[in-house]
């Protein structure tokens, strides 16, 4: 057993913890790296002990060592069994109120001679005084040690200790700088501006007197401490540019702007960079599509693209009536995608102020260089917003109307462009003013820039066959589903109700569906020509074992 | 079918093999053929044999091509290597063993499971689906029997399934024999397979027949086949669910006050032939008739939820499709649903599909439970002393006390 628990790397003490306080004192707390080279090894002991029923000894500095490589671990002969006392830790840890949380004391000091106001923290306590209250007790001890208790939670505090000792080059045992430790306890770059932030917000984590917000396990502060250079950093002002100099405005605009950037998550979820359609959304192309029989007889000016006269009716403000352009009766699932459309753009109206449906002027198809060279993104490139509203009538009709002839560029793909390969691209287009076209010549010209071997090529003709192959497998997908739907809940194909005026008894629908015996219509036919086989039989095969 | 066609159906299927398989001759691969030839000889086939290995395929299995005048195995996989010559027998009599049902009886197995595959393949109807997944499962088992028969021994043929079946070179049949009865004792839930039973339970069934029964156990039964449900009836569950309705419908109008005219013309809506007076005489007392259904039925253990709201609503419709009759039809037939044991379902369905009035549903329910009451101790007593009895005899001869009187 102690072979497991001697956790030194070669167990012989070749400098001693006062020893690497002191370095760390003198150049003003350990660098992170090295802190993560001293501690890994005392938790991974740590652990192992805790696996095995045991508490690691941490209370004061008398069983660490440290060897020649600077690396911390336990020097223990006799394992450490843990102490229980949950009584005390109820009382001490007994809210004063269910209404509010007591998270720290202060003392306010007022000299009437002179006025001056001085602030003490009651958070740490005299020693020897009876613990009341989750407090810090000074040196490397906690409360819970004082009241007889020793488990896992009360390593995390110990561990924490020793971490910020350490990291802040702070001898815990004198009591002044220990007071300092905790005044700063919440901002600890007060005392290390250079401290990591992610070893900062370990050691806060750890330290937390009340044991219900401290760290639960050691194993997650190890993770955290050995990947500390992998979580991510909060938002770091010193690495933005104008950000801590010049006019206020000027810095407020830059980190909005950068907050903003911070928003965009482009990944494979991003519905704006990686386009796939979905129920909440319509192809107006597709849905123009009139279902011919022969891609002959399709004629491009039936469908749906943004060319004139289309365009223009739609800039021109007037209220485009849908029922003209889609072929409702060929695409039945037509009514219910825009019913949903308009329900959820009213939605978005009631709770962010704003409706969020637009019009896709035109898609960007273009592949990602930097990463899958090979795939096909689907972008959508100009965004207009739209109005949807439904005029109720012996046959309902969808009517579209634009409020403003200024449409977006597809922010997120602006974004991505920039930081990926330095495209500019307006943020908004006004397309009276300026046409697809010009955007497409602006667009080209800045990628044939930087790579005269992509090109952009602008599709303003509908290829006729994909786009009626397409309309058919969206309506036969309709199709499919709504089969699929009816049959996966058969119970609700029976029309039942015992209402006294309107009986249509459940049990013989029942009876009838599931417990007489119908004939199958295929032996009707089948059975007379029993005794005349087919000339050739196809071979019957049989599974075999399996 | 005639010779000439049967020759010239065999003839296309042998090209086809030719064409894409190996043929294993006798001379070259006697140790995969004389394993054919015994497992024929045991089964009492008499047509030729051949064994063929297909290409391609990395599962192990064998499968038989049936034509009426050769048995043609074919093989796939690494199965030579896997399993032993006794083994291999057994696979062997497995696959002629399909050959020995379809060829018996002048084929009439072959054309029921072929008629029976293409109903299911054509229709929506659940039964006949079900009644092809009932049949394929069968013949499994049927053609288990043949590879022990072939091989002569419990534990090869068990062996030769669970090595095809996992890919195991060597298994324990013994021991997978004591798995298979530990499942059985902890699980009663019936298969869902479609074509083959689960390997532990075809060895379970091996088992059994091999200790000298035709019939499969009450345990194996209810795996295999599990318990009637109106949610998946096959062909001849249907018709037991039939007479099961019939036999509910029929003690409720022993009651002469119950035949009125709306109700006996409902009764004819579930069965046109139905015929109050040739099946029942007057003489036989309700309540005997409910004993005889509530046993013949086993209701009070293994009907299933689906079962028990159809038998619900068959009441159901039964106490309300004569108004007059309301509130005592209600309170007859929730007593009858309590003699059977779905009482309480019964009772929920009356409060949720009928809109009573709260008062009228608690007189209901109050004169239900005093008629309930002394039943019940009543049957709880013949429950205990004279079940087997009971089992045995005629409704008549058992004679409850109707302590309310006005039955008959």
């Amino acid at each position: 057993m102690n072979t497991s628990i001697t956790a030194s790397p070669n167990g012989s003490s070749d400098a001693s913890f006062e020893a690497l306080l002191t370095r760390a004192g003198a150049s003003g707390g350990l660098d992170s790296e090295d802190l993560r080279n001293a501690f890994v090894p005392l938790l991974e002991a740590a652990i192992a002990l805790q696996e095995e029923g045991f508490v690691a000894p941490l209370r004061g500095l008398q069983q660490l060592r440290v060897d020649d490589q600077f690396q911390l671990g336990f020097a223990v002969s006799e394992p450490l069994f843990p102490k229980n006392n949950r009584a005390e830790i109820l009382r001490v840890e007994k809210p004063v109120s269910k209404a509010f949380d007591v998270i720290g004391e202060l003392q306010v000091t007022r000299s009437l001679d002179d006025g001056a106001q001085h602030v003490a923290s009651l958070d740490v306590v005299e020693p020897r005084v009876e613990i009341t209250r989750p407090c810090f007790v000074g040196g490397y001890e906690t409360w819970e040690h004082q009241v007889g208790h020793h488990d896992e939670i009360t390593d995390v505090f110990s561990f924490g200790l020793l971490l910020a000792s350490l990291a802040l080059g702070l001898d815990f045992r004198v009591r002044a700088e220990f007071e300092q430790f905790v005044k700063h306890r919440t901002n600890l770059f007060m005392l290390q501006p250079d401290l990591h932030p992610v070893v900062a917000r370990l050691i806060v984590d750890c330290t937390e007197p009340r044991r219900t917000f401290r760290v639960r396990d050691l194993l997650s502060v190890l993770q955290r401490l050995r990947n500390y250079r992998d979580q991510p950093l909060d938002f770091d002002l010193s690495q933005l540019g104008g950000a801590t100099s010049g006019p206020i405005p000027k810095r407020r605009s830059v980190i909005q702007q950068a907050l903003r950037d911070r928003l965009f998550e482009i990944n494979r979820r991003n519905r704006l960079v990686y386009f796939s359609p979905t129920q909440q959304s319509l192809n107006l192309t597709v849905g123009s599509v009139p279902l011919v029989l022969d891609v002959r007889n399709l004629r491009a000016d039936q469908i749906a693209t943004w060319k004139a006269p289309l365009s223009e009716t739609i800039l021109s403000g007037k209220v485009l009536a849908l029922n003209t352009l889609l072929r409702f009766e060929d695409a039945p699932y037509l009514p219910g995608v825009l019913d949903k459309l308009i329900s959820q753009a009213r939605r978005d109206r009631n709770e962010y102020g704003m409706a969020q449906l637009r019009l896709v002027v035109c898609f960007l198809r273009w592949h990602n260089l930097k990463e899958v060279q090979h795939e096909r993104i689907n972008s959508p490139l100009l965004l207009l917003p739209v109005e949807l509203t439904k005029k109720r009538g012996v046959r309902d009709s969808y009517l579209m109307s634009v409020p403003s002839t200024i449409a977006e560029v597809n922010p997120a793909l602006r974004h991505f462009l920039k930081q990926t390969y330095g495209i500019e691209l307006p943020e908004v287009v006004d397309l009276n003013a300026e046409s697809v076209e010009n955007l497409h010549a602006r667009l080209t010209a800045q990628i044939q820039a930087s790579e005269p071997g992509v090109t952009l090529i602008k599709v303003d003709k509908p290829q006729l066959e994909l786009v009626l192959q397409r309309a058919r497998l969206r309506v036969d997908q309709y199709r499919r589903r709504s089969q699929t739907s009816v049959r996966s809940t058969p119970e609700r194909l029976y029309s039942y109700s015992y209402a006294p005026g309107d009986l249509r008894p459940l049990g013989i629908q029942l009876f009838e569906h599931k417990v007489r015996y119908r004939p199958p219509e295929t032996l009707r036919n089948a059975v007379p020509d029993l005794h005349r086989a087919p000339k050739d039989l196809p071979p019957i095969v049989v599974g075999g074992a399996d | 079918m005639s010779a000439a066609q049967i020759a010239s159906q065999s003839a296309v299927v042998r090209n086809e093999l030719l064409r894409s398989t190996y043929r294993v001759d006798s001379e070259a691969h006697p140790e995969i053929v004389g394993p054919a030839l015994a497992a024929a000889k045991a089964l009492g086939v008499s047509v030729p044999i051949s064994v063929y290995q297909s290409e391609g395929e990395s599962s192990s299995n064998a499968a038989l091509i049936f034509v009426p005048d050769e048995a043609i195995v074919l093989l796939s996989g690494s199965i030579v290597e896997l399993l032993t010559v006794a083994e291999l027998t057994a696979i062997m009599g497995h696959e002629l063993a399909h050959f020995v049902l379809w060829t018996t009886d002048h084929g009439d197995h072959l054309v029921a499971d072929r008629l029976v595959n293409a109903v299911a393949n054509d229709s929506y109807d659940d039964a006949f689906i079900e009644t092809s997944r009932l049949l394929a499962l069968s013949t499994e088992l049927f053609a288990d029997r043949g590879a022990l028969l072939a091989c002569g021994d419990l534990h090869t043929a068990v062996s030769s399934l669970v090595k095809v079946s996992t890919g195991m070179r060597s298994i324990s049949a013994a021991s997978y024999l004591r798995q298979a009865e530990e499942l059985l004792a902890a699980d009663s839930s019936a298969t869902s397979r479609i074509t083959h039973p689960e390997t532990v339970l075809r060895s379970a069934a091996l088992e059994h027949f091999a200790a000298g029964t035709d019939e499969l156990s009450q345990a194996l039964v209810k795996v295999m086949y599990g318990s009637d449900s109106v949610a998946r009836l096959d062909v001849l569950g249907q018709q037991r669910m039939e007479s099961r309705t019939r036999d509910l419908i029929d003690s409720l109008l022993q009651l002469d006050w119950f035949r009125t005219e709306p109700i006996v013309a409902h009764m004819r809506a579930y069965f046109s032939q139905g015929d109050l007076l040739l099946r029942y005489p007057v003489s036989v007392t309700r309540s005997s008739n409910v004993e005889t259904v509530g046993n013949s039925e086993n209701l009070h253990n293994g009907v299933d939820d689906a079962t028990k709201k159809f038998l619900c609503y068959v009441l159901l419709d039964f106490a309300t499709v004569d108004p007059d009759l309301m509130p005592a039809s209600i309170v007859e037939t929730a007593v009858l649903a309590h003699a059977l044991g779905f009482g309480n379902e019964y009772e929920s369905t009356v409060k949720s599909e009928l809109r009573l009035k709260k008062k009228e549903l608690f007189t209901v329910f109050a004169e239900v439970a005093k008629r309930t009451a002394p039943r019940k101790t009543q049957r709880s007593g013949t429950h205990t002393s004279q079940d087997p009895v009971l089992n045995e005899s005629s409704g008549d001869s058992v004679k409850p006390i109707d302590t309310k009187g006005g039955a008959q």
